[in-house]
Parts: C-alpha cells; structure tokens; sequence
C-alpha cells in the first residue's frame, strides 16, 4: 500500500507532530517498505478469531479506596518547562468567542 | 581489569559474608572501571558516584550486624526508562533529557530495600525503540567484545556494562527482545519473565501489552536471584500477577532428565547465520547427553511475529507518547503562538527519528479505515500464536532457538534501513507477543564475538528456562568468558 507525502503530513497533523521536509522524504520510502512486511498477515484466516487479551492478567483490577500519601505541589511542577506561583504555564487552549 | 569487577552476585556476596572484601571497595572497583571504559563502551548515560559510595558505606554496616541479604552491597545499573527518585531518567531522549522523577520504580525500589547499590543509568535507544543503542540521543554504545560493533538493544548499556565490568547486573526492558538480544549480543545472561511476573510501575510506557523488566547477569545463578527480589504482585500495577511466592534458586540444579526440548524448525531456517544455528545445535545435544528428550518441532505461524509485533508495538507507542506535550515535563519551543504549536514543536524537537517513525506507522494502523486491516488483525494473529505456543507446550517443557540471528554488526550498518534493523528481532518477538519467559544465554562465539541461544518455556514457568539454563552453564565456559579491554 503506497504511502505518499500527503499521506505523512496528514498523520502529522493527527498527532500533532511536527517533522522535517527531510523526515517528511526519508518516511514516505520506509513506511512503505515496513508497510509491505505487513502485507503478510492478510495471508492468516482470522474470521472466527477473538482478538488477544492477556490471560493470567486480573481484569478490573481494583483497590480499596483509601487515603494514602500523593505527589505534592513542589513535585507535581518538578519537571514542568514553565511556571509561575504554583501553576504550569502554557499558552491559551480555550478561545474566548 | 580489576578481579573484583570480575565477580558474579554470588561470588560477591560469598566474599562480603566472609568479610573479605567490602561493599566500599566493591562499589569503588566498579566506578574504577568506569571511569577508565567509559570513553570508549558509553554504557551509562549517568553515573551516581556519591550515591553508590553512600550506599555502599550503609551496605558494610549491615554486614557487620548481619543483617545483609544477597543483594546487600552489589552494584549494579538500571536502565534509564526505568523511574529512580531525584537522579535523571532520560530514557535515551532529548525529550526527557532533564527529566527527574519524583519517585523509584516498585523494581528499583525492591533492589534498594535489599542494600544493592545504584552505580547510575544504562544507556538505551530513545524510549527502547531499537536493537542497536544507535537510537539513543546522547549516543551510541560499544560493544565490548569489539567496539566497531553494536551492544544489540535497546538494553544495549546494561549487556555493555555486565559484559566489560562496568556492572555486576543490569536490569533492562525487553518489548520485543529488548533484554535477550543485546544479552545474546554482549555474551551475558538476560531473562524476560512473564508478562505480569515484575511490577511496571515507573518503567516508562513503550508498549504496554509486551513491556517486561528483565534482569542482565553473569551468569543463570544471579539471574534467579534478581528474579527473586523483583517479582510479584504489586499494587501499584493492576497487570502485576499475584502469583505463589517461589525461590527460583530453588530450581537452579542440573535433574533434566526427561525433560522433553522442542527445537523449532522456523527458528533455524534461512536468515540465521551458519554459525549461530550451529552453536544452538551443539546445545542441543548437550542437552541431550544430559538426559533431556531434545526433537525438532514445528511453530508455523512464527513468520507472522514481525508483522504482528510492528503493527502492535508502534500502535500502542503512539497512544502512550501522545503523554509527551511539554506541559508537565519535556522539551519546549521558546514563545510558541498557540499551544497547539507548542505541542507540535514539543514533539518535533524532543523525538528522535526511529520514534517519530514509529508513531508515524502506530497513527497509521490505528487511523480510520486501517484499524481492522491493520491493528485488530495484528490482534487476531496475536490470538493464534499464543494459542500455537499453548499447543506446543502441552508437548514440549521447553524450546531451544537462537536469540538473534547474527553476532553482533558493525554500528552504522543498519541505521537507514529499518526493515533489515526489525529483523535483529526476528527470533525473540514471539514470546513477547505470547506473553511467555524467555531466557538468553550465552553458547558459542564466531569472529571473537558471542552467540546467544534461547529457551523458551509456557507462562510462569520460568523455573524451568532457569534449571536448562543452570545445567548449561554447569557443562561449559562460555557465559565466563571476559572480553578484553
């Protein structure tokens, strides 16, 4: 199954990842390539086949809810690339209409 | 080379009962050998000096009162996508190049309660995408048998590090191979235990249907007993299993007989090197002058375990990464117009691009109209092949199977072309897909560089991997091989 340019730059904007025009070239050939090696599976009859889960693994898996210790503020922001008194900054998301 | 960096767990640990040596002259030997391998193997991504020298200082004192486990006083390296509390987990990434986490992984946790000390963080391709450790941001690592060549990955610094005595152990990730092949690549012993058997918690997410946290050892004896401390339910991992409390050293003796060894056909066919398959099928009949059952067998939907893991894992890398917007950490653009322009230049500045490939084929297979062709069909094939494992094991306790199918490469052979890279995974992605252990060991060498073989049991029997294992290294020397440096 071809993938082309366009292809690419509209998975970018699904994502919201920006790539380079020399990223956007170097794909376009190789996702292709790995895309062909997928062609295979077309090859396994899976009509009646349940798709997988993980046997052993406790579904709804679930705890008491009880109080315990959690991050605090000075935590929280450790890592955050910008803030000011306590609070993440980060531009506007909601536009005032 | 210092004997002291020589050791294993056990041997460590015998010295350290008997006061021969202490954990401050242990821990020391290792930063030693760092400092003076470092430049040319680049294993670690940091170092903790100060941290390991502190720990060790603690690690004496509970000898003195005997009050020391195992574990007490060992140094040992964590790969950097796991969470240790305070000291910098970049996971390979520009993106997380400043990260520092507020808290330890339940694995790192566990091995800090038994007194083991953190000598700093392994080098890894960015967020474990990789079988090479040329995807790391920082840079790549050698392989210390040959340093042209590459370590495997993406635990690629853990197998260096045991492997050239920068590190008693590691503990690596393994999605697709991650502990096994590098483990295979560098000659040391690397397990990936079922999935579910070692808490997750704190290991960044790659993909969260296969990641598994894996020991990187010397040899069998040491991986049974980082086993032992890291298994088990833990509460902050809902996919944990709560599984019988075991002592794996417990399986570590050499009654095989009549144990019954499948060897795969589609494991020994054309791709694996003449010199790897033929390593494996000495072992094999080793194995059976050992008195195990040892036949070929047949596994006839492996050939579809590439397909099916690179639809699956990138589709759940895309998912999982979506995480990275440079709101609570990342890397950020400076005076960005909007925040969807900030969140797209977070994620084009901060990932490498093997990671950008990978979200780029997981937004694909999971985008409208390729959902069902690509991802719920990667999940049906899923389904079939853990059924084909299932079936098998009710005749076979174990299978033999080389766990890469080349020595290690030369770096930079592989870096333009991603297909030939995927296919270095060729003999390890099924048991991810099927969620069943599997044990890498070291068997034979071709070009002064280390083969690694395979064994593979059905869930939860790890025991069993470890005993094949154990009775293996008992009749042969490879795993105590050293690489000159």
């Amino acid at each position: 199954m071809p993938i082309d340019r366009e292809t690419i730059i509209h998975l970018t904007q699904i994502y919201r990842m920006n790539i380079t025009e020399e990223e956007i070239e170097e794909f376009s050939y190789q996702l292709e390539d790995i895309l062909k090696q997928f062609e295979i599976l077309q090859e396994v009859q899976t009509a009646s086949i349940e798709a997988f889960i993980h046997e052993p693994i406790e579904l709804n898996a679930l705890r008491s809810d009880s109080v315990g210790v959690s991050l605090n503020q000075e935590e929280v922001l450790l890592n955050a690339p910008a803030k000011h008194s306590n609070h993440i900054v980060f531009p506007q998301i909601i536009e005032y209409t | 080379m210092n004997i002291l960096t020589d050791l294993t767990i056990h041997e460590a640990h015998k010295l350290l009962k008997e006061r021969k040596i202490s954990s401050v002259e242990l821990t020391d030997a290792f930063l030693e050998n760092i400092d003076h391998l470092e430049s040319k193997i680049h294993a670690f991504i940091s170092v903790t000096p100060e941290i390991a020298r502190s720990a060790a200082i603690k690690a004496d004192k509970k000898y003195q009162e005997n009050s020391a486990s195992t574990l007490t006083g060992i140094p040992m390296q964590i790969k950097d996508v796991i969470s240790s509390k305070g000291i910098k987990t970049t996971c390979g990434s520009n993106m997380l190049k400043d990260y520092i986490p507020t808290y330890d992984a339940t694995v790192l946790s566990r091995l800090l309660d038994e007194g083991a000390i953190l000598l700093g963080k392994g080098n890894m391709d960015e967020f474990a995408m990789g079988s090479s450790t040329e995807n790391s941001f920082f840079y790549p690592t050698a392989n210390p048998w040959n340093l042209n060549r590459v370590p495997g990955g993406s635990s690629g610094g853990g197998a260096a590090a045991v492997a050239s005595g920068e590190s008693i152990f590691a503990l690596g990730s393994d999605t697709g191979g991650s502990v096994r092949q590098p483990a295979a690549l560098c000659g040391i012993t690397g397990l990936k235990p079922t999935y579910g058997l070692v808490s997750r918690f704190g290991l960044i997410a790659f993909a969260s249907s296969l990641d598994q946290i894996g020991p990187m050892t010397r040899d069998v004896e040491d991986c049974a007993i980082i086993l032992n401390a890291i298994y088990g339910k833990d509460i902050n991992d809902s996919t944990s299993l709560n599984v019988t409390p075991a002592d794996y050293t417990q399986s570590l003796d050499e009654n095989i007989k009549g144990l019954r060894i499948g060897l795969p056909k589609e494991y020994f066919a054309e791709g694996i090197q003449t010199e790897v398959r033929e390593s494996v099928l000495k072992a094999a009949e080793l194995f059976k002058q050992a008195g195990a059952i040892v036949e070929e067998c047949s596994l006839p939907l492996t050939k579809y375990s590439l397909a099916v893991y690179y639809v699956l894992a990138p589709s759940e890398a895309s998912a999982n990464l979506a995480r990275y917007d440079g709101v609570r950490y990342g890397v950020t653009p400076t005076n960005p117009k909007n925040a969807w322009e900030s969140i797209e230049s977070t994620r084009g500045m901060g990932f490498g691009k093997e990671v950008k490939r990978r979200i780029m084929l997981g937004t694909y297979a999971l985008s409208s109209g390729y959902y069902d062709a690509y991802y719920v069909k990667a999940l049906k094939v899923r389904s079939l092949i853990r059924e084909e494992f299932t079936n098998v094991f009710k005749k076979y306790d174990a299978l033999l199977t080389p766990t890469s199918p080349t020595v290690a490469f030369p770096i930079g052979l592989k870096t333009h072309d991603p297909v030939a890279m995927y296919m270095n995974d060729a003999c390890t992605l099924a048991a991810s897909i099927a969620g069943i252990p599997a044990l890498s060991i070291p068997c034979g060498f071709h070009d002064g560089l280390p083969i690694g073989m395979q064994i593979i049991t059905t869930y939860l029997q790890e025991s069993t991997a470890l005993k094949l294992g154990y009775t293996y290294q008992k009749m042969t020397d490879w795993h105590i091989q050293r690489p000159q440096l």
